[in-house]
């Protein structure tokens, strides 16, 4: 399976490629007001409006949703779109916010390892493994368990 | 339809294959003009420089034509998309005969329906949506309305109850009315029960002025159930409450008329469409939101020095005062809750600065400002924009940075994350491709827990009261033209005052016309057709002020607003037998002009105008004119002189109805509100009478509210409508009179 492996507040995470439909690195997005902290507002995609989330606030990292100048934004597909994957997203439009693009990776699923004891900052049905990789420890988030954590 | 679609497709591909010809013109250009301006940069020679530019000047003046051409056929295409999903009504009425005759048969009743506009149209969601609601409405008639045959012979009604299914378009919505000649609502009865089931508080109830009309709201409560036995017909206690937020869901409302031992009427007022809808655009915090324009009832702009007088404190509550009536305030940006996203929406900041600049060139922000410069500018100026929104007949204002214009929005619905936040009922993409949300205005006013009854008016009181008062002034609007005498014109016919620069106003032949993005209207300076005095002829419009009530709009470009005043004095006219004067008034010393708008329309654009085929028809009618106010008098009276009618005056429903015995009229034209006797009594002894009782009767008024129609078209009138609408009067009674259709 290929992975995208980002930073989000330092940490290297990773989500299977096939969960997103196209990333945008520069991208215009409307602040909403009296939205859920994990919003942080919503963008035109090509005359379809998408929900741009901040996984930080999802995964309980942060507060707040932070922006940076490297900031890209990952849109994904709608849970109908979805074929064979191991995960889940949502029937609507949403987009990922991520601190930075760090890479693709192939690798095998035996390469995936259980998430290790010590992840306890973290709910563990958010983490669907770990991953050694060139960049450090990545850890492969559950899509689906996230979105839900907080819709 | 399917072979237009084509059409207009294959249309939008040829517009396309243009701009893309037009974009690869224009990298060749840039080239061009690169490749000039440093030439002349090294020779110092501008006359190539300057034949290169204005080349491509013309070039761009071309390409106008085409970004026109393009709009429309995208309007068409949406049109024509828009009809492909529209379907009759028919589709959800079909199914009712059979859902009456279970019912019927289950209930013991004999029930018949009648069906009618099953040809009216509505969109396919819609339809789709409206099918349970209606199918819940229909049982409860039959179940609670509708009594059994029995019963009804002991009241004396036929043994076969009736259930009618009525669909029609009025305003630019379709109304959907379930009407039952049963048993009616019982105010009380619904009152003492929505008591015992703990959904009506005690204080709420003891309040006399309930209205019957707030009682029947009460079966939408959750939890409330009247029947006396819970079938599986109705009366599970479930439904109403769910009815109505499925209506609310596809943007409908629900209204309910109910007589004792006549019926019910339940009315739903459903949108055309979902998917576009006309807007307001507002600004709060350099944002753009948009407030669907079925809320907006005005637009009021409060010069700083009037804010005071205007803006009074209720129980530590900011309301308005509009004209005798105080209106709860809310400010968007205490709704949108601090400026916590200000920072990261910089960027749109500054690139509205920029397009706000092309609009209103009198306003210059520096682009590179910092954006804390604008909101303190705005304060500066001191002005407050308030937008009053209504809710059904309730009403409130909403305090906002900036107004904007209308456009028409694309409705994209809002992801599960957003739902949580009622403010919002969904949101658009605008032009220049940014996201704006749209505002719920019912959604605000239950943040802001406003809680409308009791302190405010109800409409039928309102209207109870306005029919009552026998005072009746015109609201006028007061404004200069760069000349010394002040203008005044009825305020229910402006439709919006809007900033103009002189740039934008053109001069062809001699017309002048005021340029938009893709149109433009034609616009008058009265003083190049009315004989006023003017200092310099030169002088800049500041305002543009635009009409309503005529098919063909003329903007007139105004100077300065002055006030809005409240008057019923009669103009005087000596002097001013001017065409497009109705008189004058001296107000404060100065002379203020009483404007004729209709006239001034057919002095600038004749064209539009021709009623002189139709004076010729109309010559020698009798219209008797019944109206109080003498400044009315003289308005109607001129429109149907104008028109050839001879008019014969009266000053209220007395007189008219002693002068309708002693002479022979055509037609007659009358007020509703009247002393000694009212338009509507009137028209009752027009009716009973047996030789007058088949003469047409228009009734006008200056109130008009289309609620009131039907009450008022029962009383026996032809037809109910604005006073000062020309156009539709002339139209009315020539349709009335059986003239010939005007062109």
């Amino acid at each position: 399976m290929t992975i995208l492996c980002f930073k989000i507040d330092g940490r290297l995470f990773g989500i299977d490629i096939l969960l997103i439909r196209e990333i945008q690195e520069r991208f215009v997005h409307t602040p909403v007001d009296r939205s859920p902290p994990c919003v942080s507002g919503v963008l035109n995609l090509r005359g379809q409006i998408a929900t741009l989330l901040d996984p930080g606030v999802l995964l309980g990292l942060r507060e707040e949703p932070g922006l940076t100048e490297n900031s890209s934004c990952v849109i994904l597909k709608k849970a109908q779109e979805l074929k064979g994957v191991d995960d889940r997203t949502s029937d609507d439009l949403l987009a990922l916010q991520v601190d930075e693009i760090i890479d693709l990776l192939e690798l095998r699923p035996e390469e995936i390892s259980p998430p290790p004891a010590n992840l306890n900052d973290m709910n563990p049905v958010l983490v669907r493994g770990v991953i050694d990789s060139e960049h450090g420890v990545i850890v492969l988030l559950s899509c689906g368990e996230m979105l839900l954590s907080q819709s | 339809m399917l072979n237009r679609l084509i059409e207009s497709a294959g249309e939008l591909v040829l517009g396309r294959n243009q701009i893309n010809n037009l974009m690869a013109m224009r990298m060749l250009d840039q080239k061009v003009v690169k490749e000039a301006l440093m030439e002349a940069k090294d020779s110092g020679d501008l006359d190539r420089l300057e034949q290169v530019l204005s080349n491509r000047i013309l070039d761009i003046t071309e390409s106008t034509g085409l970004m026109q051409s393009f709009s429309q056929i995208s309007s068409e295409l949406q049109e024509q998309i828009m009809n492909t999903r529209l379907q009759f009504v028919r589709t959800v009425f079909s199914n009712f005969p059979r859902v009456i005759r279970d019912i019927a048969k289950k209930l013991g009743k004999e029930i018949e329906l009648e069906l009618s506009g099953e040809d009216v149209e509505l969109d396919k969601t819609i339809i789709d949506a409206l099918g349970d609601p209606m199918t819940h409405l229909v049982r409860n008639s039959c179940d609670h309305g509708v009594e059994t045959p029995e019963a009804r012979e002991e009241k004396g009604k036929p043994r076969i109850g009736r259930v009618q299914l009525k669909a029609y378009h009025e305003g630019g919505q379709v109304f959907i009315d379930i009407i039952d000649d049963g048993a009616g609502m019982n105010a009380d009865f619904l009152k003492a029960k929505a008591m015992e089931k703990g959904i009506l508080s005690e204080a709420e109830a003891e309040a006399d002025h309930m209205s019957d009309r707030d009682a029947f709201k009460l079966i939408f409560r959750p939890g409330f159930s009247t029947a006396a036995q819970v079938t599986d017909v109705s009366g599970r206690g479930v439904g109403m409450d769910v009815v109505r937020s499925n209506i609310e869901k596809i943007g409908g409302s629900i209204e309910i008329e109910s007589e004792r031992d006549k019926g019910s009427t339940i009315s739903l007022r459903l949108p055309l469409t979902l998917a576009i809808i006309s807007a307001l655009l507002v600004e709060e915090q350099g944002r753009y939101f948009a407030l669907p324009q079925v809320s907006v009832q005005e637009l009021v702009r409060l010069r700083h020095a009037d804010v005071s007088d205007r803006i009074a404190t209720a129980n530590g509550l900011p309301v308005l005062k509009l004209r005798g009536q105080l209106l709860p305030l809310i400010k968007l940006s205490d709704i949108l809750g601090g400026d916590k996203t200000v920072e990261a929406g910089s960027e749109i900041i500054v690139d509205r600065r920029v397009k706000i600049q092309d609009r209103r060139s009198d306003e210059i922000f520096d682009k590179d400002a910092s954006k804390e410069n604008r909101p303190s500018k705005e304060r500066r100026k001191g002005n407050l924009y308030i937008v009053i929104l209504s809710i059904g007949v309730h009403r409130y204002g909403l305090i906002v940075d900036r107004l904007h214009d209308t456009q028409e929005l694309v409705v994209k619905p809002l992801s599960s994350y957003l739902n949580d936040s009622k403010i919002y009922s969904g949101a658009t993409i605008l032009g220049d491709g940014h996201v704006a949300m749209i505002l719920d205005a019912a959604g605000i006013a239950n943040d802001r827990e406003l809680r409308f009854g009791e302190n405010q008016v109800n409409l039928e009181e309102e209207v109870v009261r306005s029919y009552n008062s026998t005072k009746e002034a015109q609201t006028m609007l007061c404004f200069e033209a760069g000349s010394r005498e002040h203008f005044a014109v009825n305020l229910s016919m402006v439709s919006r005052i809007e900033d103009v620069s002189c740039d934008r106003i053109e001069k062809l032949g001699d017309r002048y016309y005021l340029k938009y993005d893709n149109h433009s209207i034609p616009v008058v300076y009265l003083h190049e057709h009315l004989p006023i005095h003017i200092e310099d002829t030169e002088w800049e419009p500041q305002y543009l002020l635009i009409p309503r009530l005529v098919s063909h709009p003329v903007g007139i470009l105004i100077s300065k607003t002055q006030d809005v005043f409240e008057t019923d004095k009669e103009p005087d006219r000596g002097g001013f037998q001017h065409k497009g004067i109705h008189g004058a008034f001296t107000r404060d010393g100065t002379l203020t002009l009483f404007l004729d708008l209709y006239s001034i329309f057919e002095i600038v654009e004749p064209e539009k105008y021709n009623f002189n085929d139709l004076q010729t028809e109309m010559s020698g009618k009798k219209v008797l004119l019944a109206e109080d106010t003498a400044l009315f008098r003289t308005v109607m009276g001129d429109f149907l002189k104008d028109c050839g009618f001879e008019v014969t005056e009266a000053v209220d429903g007395q007189q008219a109805w002693e002068t309708l015995n002693s002479e022979r009229f055509d037609a007659l034209v009358t007020d509703i509100v009247m002393p000694n006797m009212d338009g509507m009594e009137l028209t009752r002894h027009v009716r009973d009478s047996e030789t007058l009782s088949k003469l047409p009767i228009i009734a006008v008024t200056s109130l008009y509210q289309e609620e009131d129609r039907k009450k008022i078209m029962e009383s026996g009138v032809d037809e109910y409508m604005r006073k000062l609408d020309k156009e539709q009067m002339l139209k009315t009674l020539n349709r009335i009179l059986g003239v010939r259709e005007l062109v």
